[in-house]
């Protein structure tokens, strides 16, 4: 008996674990943005709030920043609306295969869609450019602007914001229309009055949750921003951390992490609050009735346009200009003069250089995988299978981790281990790559086996006790292989993120450890385009298989 | 009111055709209140989604008040917003960002059924006022109980004045008192106003109260279309009988036809029974089944029955205390009856009793087999 109950401790002590990872992000921001500048005595210092605050252009940065996170959700809703809407609520015959094409789609990395882009369109050597310049007399093209940035993070985020609007229209209950038609109300008056007031809040929801993602993914902003000298605050951050000479300077890297993550906490309650109002509307216990629209001829042709232009710029761009640029060793337009240089060389040069990256990729992501989701079962059982008082509090707290930027928790994570560095030399480890994409996908794992625990009735886990059960033996025979399902589901999500993740090994110190996102990202800056669009490939090729075998395992269960 | 003519509708399953509905002919008449009764996926519901054009039939005709609202053979197809009537939803429908007032104001205010604003503030105060919902009026609907929340459904179809009103098992989602509280306060209050009503129900119960007349369904086809009475009393096949309550079933041979009295050649020997209205007039020789209610039986001890014809000894298997009454299993030689008696009447297990049939309830209809209406249900 007293073994027994010794065990359960485990699973408190890994819940600890996971409330101090969101806490050290949190933590180590707020202190590294109060640190002393070098060389002082003092304890801590608002130095470097004054060196951040007195930059004239700060407000201009803070209002880009906003600027590019409204300007990336107004294209994310401008393509995954009318696909959620067709998924959701027509009689559309080739769902099937949209679908697919979604789930594809989150195969081809953002920063890799963003590199073919560049590749296109940047004003100097842009292939386009240089096929139009002689025609138009100078480049048409500019991708380093604020609205080509803000293009293609809506167009990265498109398949996974499906995934979260997709659910919301086809939940709300179609008798709520069809009751507005027997009503009296014509289609559109339907739409109007009924079915937009009530999905609007989920949908504002949504488009929350990717304003704090487009604010702080740095994918784009490394690739279009830098170069471009667009600054907003991730490439502030950034530039405040790697700086071209000297030391990296956390400190303000701090104050601008706190700003951000201000941001990110007041898109977060707005979040909130949109959820509980989105949940009001849903009349419980009622059986919801899914309707479909009939298209008719000229809708169905709508829609085979809108998802062709779709596919043309989320699939066909990216693909054929990679394929291109891997043929040729620098850019150019297809020509005959370029068809004489056309070699397959870049894939065995790309091979040679992916061997140790790959390495590096791989563990990071089966570390980050098991790390997320060891956490996410244990705060997930603490939350919902006990009446633990601490309950609640963990899971605001992990909740609270969705706030917290990746930027943010780069800085704070790497602040700290500098300062550990003679308890646990864990800085410039790749290790905190993996501490800050398990902390990261926190809030996600737990709230995917949260869904499965929480329609596990109590009772089981009762039924387990009073057959004479451990509490332990109960969590590792009941309950663990029940949230199987969510586990599986969640460790492919996050496999799949953490390899196509350029954020955050970019942000982190790895000293000369490369991880194959970061390859791509060094090649391509460096100019080896050739090379670069040949890892891009390795690194699609083996992305779709883990996003085949997912759906294959897990039949994604979110749609 | 509504009529209803060679309506049929199919659907693929597994690149079979499977008929939803089935050659459906109804007619309602104005002010009656119409029970379409039958088991899940009959096509009952399928057949008042057609009547308020949310589904498409393929062949047949709709008219409401002489006005053609589906017709296949002249492509007519008037979308619900257009049709003269009103529905209320299983799952109620009322839509949860507005208020109980808003729910009933809306088709009221836009719409093709709005109306000047001094009518509609009008119609709304007195049909809040008749369904007792004048407090409520300001309140958020999702913070209605649910017999509130079906109350503002039925408020929000009746101020739009139908001329049909359909509805689709409105109160299957209430507990067992209120809903036989609101049975008869529902057909009273139809009743009042006067509506045309087309109700769905897959309670017998339900269907028994409530309707004027009741349209029986199974498969795609209506089966019996009658008052309460005949369809409990006088049911034409073996599963309306057994949708509506139990019933014995006894198969023999027509030996003797007398008038309305058919003698059948049984298991039991000799039994007379009536043949149902509009049921199938037989021959002799024919094979038939006679049905009869366990509350039908009389059971008697064995030694104080006196002997006669339609007497049947047996022996009793089992039995069940209900409280008001007592269910007996009874063998009564190859058969075993179903009989159910006063709970004063006790008997033991293997009792003999004498089984006495009242041949004014006992109906003599076609075996299921033949008609084949009744299989799939078993």
């Amino acid at each position: 008996m007293n073994r027994q109950r010794s065990d359960v401790w485990i699973i408190y002590s890994i819940v600890v674990l996971a409330v101090s990872l969101v806490m050290i992000s949190i933590a180590g921001i707020l202190i590294a943005s109060v640190s002393p500048p070098e060389e002082t005595e003092q304890l801590f210092s608002l130095a470097h709030y004054g060196e951040v605050f007195g930059n004239p252009d700060l407000y201009k940065v803070i209002g880009r920043t906003l600027l590019l996170g409204l300007g990336s959700i107004a294209f994310m809703l401008a393509f995954s609306l009318p696909i959620s809407w067709i998924l959701a609520r027509t009689d559309y015959k080739r769902k099937n295969l949209l679908f697919s094409l979604l789930i594809a789609n989150i195969a081809i990395p953002g920063f890799i869609k963003a590199m073919s882009y560049v590749f296109l369109f940047n004003p100097t050597a842009g292939i386009v450019n240089k096929l139009v310049t002689p025609l138009m007399g100078e480049a048409l093209f500019n991708v380093y602007s604020l609205p080509w940035i803000c293009y293609l993070q809506g167009l990265l985020m498109t398949p996974i914001a499906v995934f979260m609007i997709y659910p919301a229209l086809r939940n709300m209950d179609g008798s709520l229309e069809e009751a507005c038609w027997t009503s009296g109300l014509s289609r559109w008056q339907a739409v109007r009055y009924v079915v937009f007031p009530l999905v609007a809040p989920a949908i504002a929801a949504a488009s929350l949750f990717f304003f704090i993602l487009a604010i702080e993914i740095f994918d784009v902003v490394a690739l279009v921003g830098l170069p471009g000298k667009i600054v907003v605050l991730s490439g502030m951050i950034y530039d405040a951390t790697h700086p071209t000479y000297g030391l990296p300077n956390y400190g303000k890297a701090g104050v601008l992490g706190v700003i951000l993550f201000l941001i990110a906490g007041v898109a977060i309650a707005f979040y909130l609050k949109l959820l509980v109002q989105a949940q009001r509307y849903q009349v419980v216990g009622a059986k919801i009735r899914h309707v479909q629209q009939e298209l008719s001829g000229k809708g169905k042709l709508l829609a085979d346009c809108f998802i062709g232009v779709w596919i043309f710029l989320s699939f066909v761009i990216p693909l054929f200009t990679l394929f291109w640029t891997s043929l040729v060793p620098y850019l150019q337009p297809p020509s005959l003069k370029a068809l004489d240089t056309l070699s397959f060389k870049s894939y065995s040069v790309a091979l040679a250089y992916m061997i140790e990256p790959m390495k590096n990729t791989l563990f990071v992501m089966v570390t980050s995988v098991i790390l997320a989701v060891v956490l996410s079962v244990c705060v997930s059982w603490l939350v919902t299978r006990t009446k633990s008082r601490l309950a609640p509090v963990v899971e605001f707290i992990v909740f609270l981790s969705i706030a917290v930027p990746s930027m943010v928790s780069a800085v704070a994570f790497q602040f700290i281990a500098l300062k550990l560095y003679s308890i646990i030399p864990l800085y410039g480890s790749i290790v905190l790559v993996v501490l800050v994409l398990a902390s990261r996908m926190l809030t996600f794992t737990t709230r995917t086996v949260n869904g499965t625990a929480l329609q596990l009735n109590q009772e089981l886990d009762e039924a387990a006790y009073t057959s004479g059960l451990s509490r332990f033996t109960a969590f590792r025979k009941v309950f663990l292989p029940l949230v199987t399902p969510a586990v599986v589901y969640s460790a492919f999500v996050v496999a799949v993120l953490a390899a196509r993740d350029l954020t955050v090994p970019l942000m982190v110190n790895t000293g000369n450890k490369e991880l194959v996102s970061t390859l791509i990202y060094h090649l391509q800056a460096n100019g080896s385009y050739d090379v670069a669009s040949a890892v891009g490939f390795y690194l699609m090729v083996f992305l779709l298989v883990l996003v085949l075998l997912a759906r294959r395992l897990t039949g994604l269960r979110q749609l | 009111m509504l009529e209803i003519t060679q309506l049929r509708k199919t659907y693929r399953d597994k690149r079979e055709q499977v008929y939803a509905l089935d050659g459906i002919d109804l007619a309602v008449k104005k002010g009656e209140f119409l029970v379409l009764l039958g088991p899940s996926g009959c096509g009952k519901t399928t057949t008042l989604r057609s009547i308020a054009g949310l589904e498409r039939p393929d062949e047949g005709e709709i008219t409401i008040d002489g006005q053609p609202v589906y017709a296949a053979a002249q492509h007519i197809f008037v979308p619900p917003e257009k049709r003269p009537i009103s529905m209320v939803f299983q799952s109620y429908a009322i839509w949860p960002h507005l208020s109980v007032y808003d729910n009933v104001a809306l088709p009221l205010k836009v719409g093709h059924r709005r109306l000047v604003q001094e009518e509609r503030e009008k119609r709304i105060k007195e049909v809040l006022a008749l369904l007792g919902l004048e407090s409520l009026a300001d309140r958020k609907v999702t913070a209605l109980s649910g017999g509130q929340q079906q109350r503002v459904s039925l408020a929000r179809a009746i101020a739009q004045r139908p001329k049909v009103l359909l509805m689709d098992e409105p109160l299957s989602n209430l507990d067992y008192k209120l809903r036989v509280r609101l049975r008869s306060e529902l057909k009273a209050l139809m009743h009042q106003l006067e509506l045309t009503t087309v109700y769905v129900t897959h309670d017998q119960e339900e269907a028994l109260a409530m309707g004027d007349r009741i349209a029986v369904m199974n498969q795609g086809k209506l089966i019996q279309l009658g008052t309460p009475r005949e369809i409990y009393q006088q049911p034409l096949t073996e599963f309306v009988a057994r949708f509506i309550g139990e019933m014995n079933f006894i198969s023999g041979t027509v030996r003797q036809i007398d008038q309305d009295e058919v003698h059948l050649e049984t298991a039991l020997g000799n039994l007379v029974g009536k043949v149902p209205k509009d049921g199938q007039p037989p021959v002799v020789g024919q094979k038939r089944t006679l049905g009869i209610r366990p509350t039908d039986i009389d059971m008697i001890p064995e030694q104080t029955a006196e002997a006669r014809g339609d007497q049947v000894a047996g022996t009793i298997v089992s039995a069940q205390y209900l409280g008001e009454s007592i269910d007996y299993t009874v063998q009564a030689g190859p058969i075993t009856l179903q009989v159910k008696t006063h709970h004063r009447l006790v008997f033991q297990p293997n009792d003999s009793v004498t089984l006495q049939f009242d041949p004014k309830y006992a109906i003599v209809i076609e075996p299921d087999d033949e008609t084949g209406w009744g299989k799939l249900h078993e």
